[in-house]
């Protein structure tokens, strides 16, 4: 009778945690499902420095060639931002880049090309979009 | 111009209507680039007081089309309208 008591004791121990080791933290770790908790990408958009500004009415072709005059190529200067981002901040109603474009296009019909380029990164001074990487459109 | 590959345009055009905007409200918040799907891109603009868009065919090759907020919403609901896009400038 001693015998299988000690035996008994003896399993208990050897298939019981090692010194040291959490068996609750195991058992934790283990059962985990590593994908559950992801947040989904946010998408991304490009955003063009300089507006294309495709409309079909003389008012439109005013500003297209204000840059074509300039020799500004507008899908070479695009910048990545989240969609987020670019509707909420960039675009928002009584900032909006677009508009801020048309207006300084309008107060200075006979800017040079310099000062063409210096707008663009004015605005993205602005906007504080100066740190991101240029690049063409796709 | 025929322009293909419908179903992202009636997804932007999805997106459009689903903001509730009118066209005031839209002009505030001008871009020519907050709907971007691979073969499309664009947004409202103001002077034309319509959605004007970028389309990009198989060979990347771009053509210009706009949409009154009007035209979006039958395109939305599934309506098949005429479009015609013109070679972009």
């Amino acid at each position: 009778m001693p015998h299988i008591l000690f035996g008994l004791l003896a399993l208990l121990f050897l298939s019981g945690p090692a010194i040291g080791e959490n068996s609750n933290f195991r058992r934790c770790t283990l059962a985990a499902k590593p994908t559950m908790l992801a947040l989904p990408e946010p998408k991304f958009i490009q955003h063009h420095i300089f507006n294309k500004f495709r409309g079909s009415s003389p008012g439109s072709q005013v500003y297209r060639d204000f840059f074509k005059t300039h020799g500004v190529e507008v899908d070479k200067y695009t910048v990545r931002l989240t969609e987020n981002m670019h509707q909420n901040f960039i675009h928002r109603g009584g900032n909006n880049w677009t508009t801020r474009w048309k207006q300084w296009i309008d107060a200075n019909p006979n800017a040079s090309t310099e000062q063409v380029y210096q707008f663009g990164g004015k605005l993205m001074d602005d906007y504080g979009i100066n740190h991101l990487p240029i690049g063409p459109y796709k | 111009m025929r322009i293909q590959n419908l179903d992202q345009l009636k997804k932007i055009a999805a997106e459009i209507v689903s903001e509730g905007k009118t066209d005031e409200q839209w002009a505030l918040i001008e871009s020519d680039d907050m709907f971007q799907e691979e073969n499309f891109v664009g947004g409202y603009d103001a002077t034309e007081s319509a959605f004007c868009f970028s389309y990009y065919d198989e060979q990347r090759r771009e053509f210009w089309f706009q949409l009154t907020l009007e035209d979006v919403e039958k395109i939305a609901k599934g309506e098949n309208l005429p479009i015609e896009a013109r070679d972009a400038d």
